[in-house]
C-alpha cells in the first residue's frame, strides 16, 4: 500500500493541501519552521489516529479554525497476502479476490509490493476529521472525531487501525531511552494497535475503566478523611477490578507476545548497528508481578490465570490505592526494560549508544508490521539524518527495502548526497527521488 | 446571547439541554415552536405536563408508567420466573418490539459511572435486590446492559452480587448481525463473537 495523493485541510500551518506523491522517495526540504514535519504528522496521523507529537487535538488546527481534515489517497495491493511468515521461510500466496482460494506458495522476493504493477492496485482512502465547535448557550466545546475508509464515517476509530502502517524515525526517538516507562509504553501500544484492533479496543476499555476505579478512589477519599476502608468500600472498588483484569490480562498476553518479538528483533538490528561490540537487551517488566516464567512462555494459554492473579494483585492493594489516591498496579504503569551489555540505558549510556538503542527500536518496529502485514509499511523520516552519524544512517538505509519513504531535511545537498552515496550501490536510488520545497505553509516540487 | 431576546434565548438553552440536541438544533427547534399558532404550543406544553405528571416508576420493574404495577407487570401471562435487566426505559421497548421475549423486566435507569456521577445508589440496583428477595420464584436473571465498559463492569457485577442466591443469571451474547457475512464483521465485533462461541 503506497500513498498517491495527501488532502489537508486547516492542518498545524496548512490552510489546504493538496500533493500528489510518488511510491518512492519524496523529500521534503526548506528552512526550519515551514511545515515539513507538519506533513510527516499528518501521513503519521492516518496510520495510528493519534499524532506523534501531541495527545491535544487542538493544538493541530490551523489558527483561528474549529477543525482539520487530513486525507490520504493510496493504491493498495489486490493481492494481499494473507499469511506471511518469517524471512526465509516461504510465504502463502495471497487470496484471489475472484476466486477466493490461495492461489500458490510464493518466496520472500516475490512479495507482492516487490513488483509494483498498476494493474494490481486498487484505490484505497483513509481521513481523519476532527472539529470542536464552541456549542450551546453553555459555551462547552464539544470535541468530535471522525475516522473515515472510502469516505464512510467508521463507528469507532479502533475499526480505523490496521488499514495503514507507517513507521516514524524522528529525532524524539531518543526519548524512547531517556524517558520514564510511559513512553515505551505509548511505543508497544501503538505498534500492537495497529496490527491487533481488538488490542486497541481493550486498551480504551481499560483505560475508561481504570478512570471510573481511581474517580471512586477520590469520591471516598472527599467523603471521609482517611481511614480503613469498610467492607462496602472495599467491594465497590472490587466492581472495577474484575471488569479491569478482563481488559488487562488480555493486554498484557499481547505485550508479553510482542516483547517477545522486539527482544529477538531489536538485539539483531543492534547488533546491525554496533557492528556486533555491544548486546541490546529488552525485556517487559510488570509492576503487578504477576508474570511467571511458566506464563512468559505460553501466555495465551494462561489468560484466565492472569486475570485471576490480577483481581488477586488488585483487592490485597485496596488500602494502598486508597492511600495513594490512584490504581498503583496494572498495565497502565509496565515497562518495556532496556539495558545495554547489562547496564540500563537511561542512566549510563553515552548519547550516541541512546541514539543507536533507539534506532533499534524502531528498525524492529519496521520488521514487526513488515512480517504482520507483508508489505513494507510506510516509512517516514523526520530529519534524522543530521542526527544519526554515517554507520547508523547506512544502517537505516539497508533497512529501508522497496519501501515508500518521506523525509525532511533542511539541506537538500546533503541529502542527495547521502542517499546516493550510502545506498547499495546495485541500487540507484537517485533517479527515484523526487524533491519538494515547503515555504510557510505551501509546499513546491522541484 | 444578546442576539435573541431573554425569553428566546431561555428556550434555546432549555432545548439545548435535552440529550442530542446541539445549540443549532436547539435554535431550529425553539424558531419552529415560535413559528407555530400559539394552540399548538399550549397542546405541546401540556403534553409535557401532563406526561410528566402522570408517569411514576412502576414499583416493581421501575419503568415508566402511568397506573402502577405496570402493564407488563400485572399481565398474568407473562413468566414472572424470568427477569431481564435493562439500563433504560427504551431498552423495554426495544425487547418488547420483537415480541420473543415472555418474561419481566427490571429498568436500572442507569449503569454504575462515578465519572458521570452516577453511584450506586443512583441506579435502580437496591430494588432489583429487594425484588428478588421478595420472590423466590424467579429463578434466571437476564443482564442485558449496554455493551459500554460501564455496562459490562455492571453486569459483572450484578452476577456476583446474585451468585449466593442460586438464581442463574445469564448475559445476553453479542456477536454477529444475522445475514450479515463475515468479511465485513469488524474485528473487535468478531473477536467478541469468537469469545461467546457456543457448542451446538
Ligand atoms: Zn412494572
Amino acid at each position: 500500500m503506497f500513498i498517491r495523493s495527501i488532502h489537508i485541510d486547516s492542518f498545524r500551518n496548512y490552510r489546504r493541501l493538496d500533493l500528489d506523491v510518488e511510491p518512492s522517495i519524496n523529500v521534503f526540504f526548506g528552512e526550519n519552521a515551514q511545515g515539513k514535519t507538519n506533513i510527516i504528522e499528518a501521513i503519521y496521523l492516518c496510520a495510528c489516529a493519534r499524532s506523534h507529537r501531541t495527545s491535544k487535538d487542538r493544538e493541530l488546527i490551523f489558527h483561528g479554525e474549529n477543525g482539520y481534515r487530513v486525507q490520504l489517497d493510496m493504491l493498495a495491493h489486490r493481492y494481499r497476502p494473507l499469511i506471511v511468515c518469517r524471512e526465509d521461510a516461504p510465504v502463502l500466496a495471497p487470496t484471489d479476490p475472484e476466486k477466493g482460494v490461495i492461489s500458490s506458495v510464493i518466496q520472500k522476493g516475490d512479495l507482492p509490493y516487490s513488483g509494483r504493477k498498476k494493474d494490481d492496485y486498487y484505490e484505497e482512502s483513509l481521513a481523519i476529521t476532527y472539529t470542536e465547535a464552541a456549542d450551546g448557550p453553555d459555551g462547552l466545546r464539544r470535541a468530535r472525531r471522525t475516522a473515515e475508509h472510502d469516505h464512510v464515517p467508521l463507528e469507532r476509530i479502533s475499526d480505523f487501525m490496521g488499514l495503514f502502517h507507517a513507521v516514524i524515525f524522528a529525532p524524539e526517538d531518543l526519548l524512547l531511552i531517556k524517558e520514564g516507562p510511559s513512553v515505551r509504553r505509548r511505543y508497544m501500544d501503538l505498534l500492537i494497535s495497529q496490527v491487533r484492533p481488538c488490542y486497541f479496543h481493550d486498551l480504551i476499555t481499560y483505560s475508561k475503566l481504570l478512570a471510573q476505579r481511581n474517580r471512586t478512589i477520590k469520591i471516598m477519599r472527599q467523603k471521609q478523611s482517611v481511614h480503613m476502608l469498610s467492607d462496602l468500600e472495599e467491594s465497590e472498588l472490587e466492581i472495577w477490578d474484575y471488569p479491569l483484569a478482563q481488559a488487562a490480562s488480555r493486554i498484557l498476553v499481547e505485550r508479553i507476545l510482542f516483547s517477545e518479538r522486539i527482544r529477538v528483533l531489536t538485539r539483531e538490528k543492534h547488533e546491525q548497528i554496533s557492528g556486533g561490540k555491544e548486546s541490546l537487551y529488552t525485556r517487559y517488566r510488570t509492576v503487578s508481578g504477576v508474570l511467571t516464567e511458566e506464563i512468559q512462555k505460553d501466555p495465551h494459554k494462561h489468560l484466565e490465570e492472569i486475570e485471576n492473579l490480577l483481581i488477586s494483585r488488585w483487592k490485597a492493594t485496596h488500602q494502598d490505592d486508597y492511600e495513594k489516591g490512584s490504581t498503583g498496579l496494572g498495565p497502565h504503569r509496565d515497562d518495556l526494560e532496556l539495558s545495554l551489555d547489562g547496564d540500563g540505558l537511561r542512566a549510563f549510556a553515552s548519547q550516541g549508544q541512546q541514539r543507536s538503542a533507539a534506532l533499534a527500536l524502531r528498525l524492529a518496529e519496521l520488521s514487526i508490521l513488515r512480517e504482520e502485514t507483508g508489505e513494507m509499511p510506510v516509512l517516514l523520516l523526520d530529519d534524522v539524518f543530521s542526527e544519526l552519524d554515517a554507520g547508523r544512517r547506512r544502517c537505516l538505509l539497508a533497512n529501508m527495502e522497496d519501501a515508500q519513504v518521506f523525509v525532511t531535511c533542511t539541506d537538500r545537498n546533503f541529502i542527495e548526497r547521502e542517499l546516493f552515496d550510502l545506498a547499495d550501490p546495485a541500487v540507484s536510488m537517485k533517479s527515484e527521488i523526487t524533491f519538494y520545497e515547503v515555504t510557510d505553509g505551501s509546499v513546491t516540487r522541484r | 446571547m444578546a442576539r435573541y431576546s431573554p425569553s428566546v434565548a431561555k428556550l434555546i438553552s432549555e432545548l439545548g439541554k435535552l440529550p442530542g440536541i446541539g445549540h443549532k438544533s436547539a435554535q431550529r427547534l425553539a424558531f419552529h415552536i415560535l413559528s407555530l399558532p400559539s394552540e399548538q404550543v399550549a397542546d405541546l406544553a401540556g403534553a409535557l405536563t401532563e406526561a410528566r405528571e402522570s408517569t411514576r416508576l412502576c414499583s416493581v420493574c421501575q419503568n415508566f408508567t402511568d397506573k402502577d404495577p405496570c402493564d407488563i407487570c400485572s399481565d398474568t401471562h407473562r413468566d414472572s420466573t424470568t427477569i431481564c435487566v435493562v439500563e433504560n426505559p427504551r431498552d423495554v421497548a426495544t425487547m418488547e418490539r420483537m415480541r420473543d421475549y415472555q418474561g419481566q423486566y427490571h429498568v436500572l435507569h442507569g449503569v454504575y459511572s462515578p465519572m458521570q456521577n452516577v453511584g450506586l445508589d443512583q441506579i435502580k440496583l437496591k430494588e432489583l435486590i429487594t425484588r428478588l428477595q421478595g420472590n423466590p420464584g424467579v429463578r434466571e436473571v437476564i443482564i442485558a446492559t449496554n455493551q459500554t465498559a460501564e455496562g459490562e463492569a455492571t453486569a459483572m457485577y450484578i452476577s456476583r452480587l446474585l451468585k449466593p442466591s442460586g438464581i442463574r443469571v445469564t448475559r445476553i451474547a453479542s456477536g454477529l448481525p444475522m445475514g450479515s457475512d463475515l468479511e465485513f464483521a469488524d474485528d473487535v465485533t468478531l473477536s467478541k463473537a469468537m469469545r461467546a462461541r457456543h457448542e451446538f
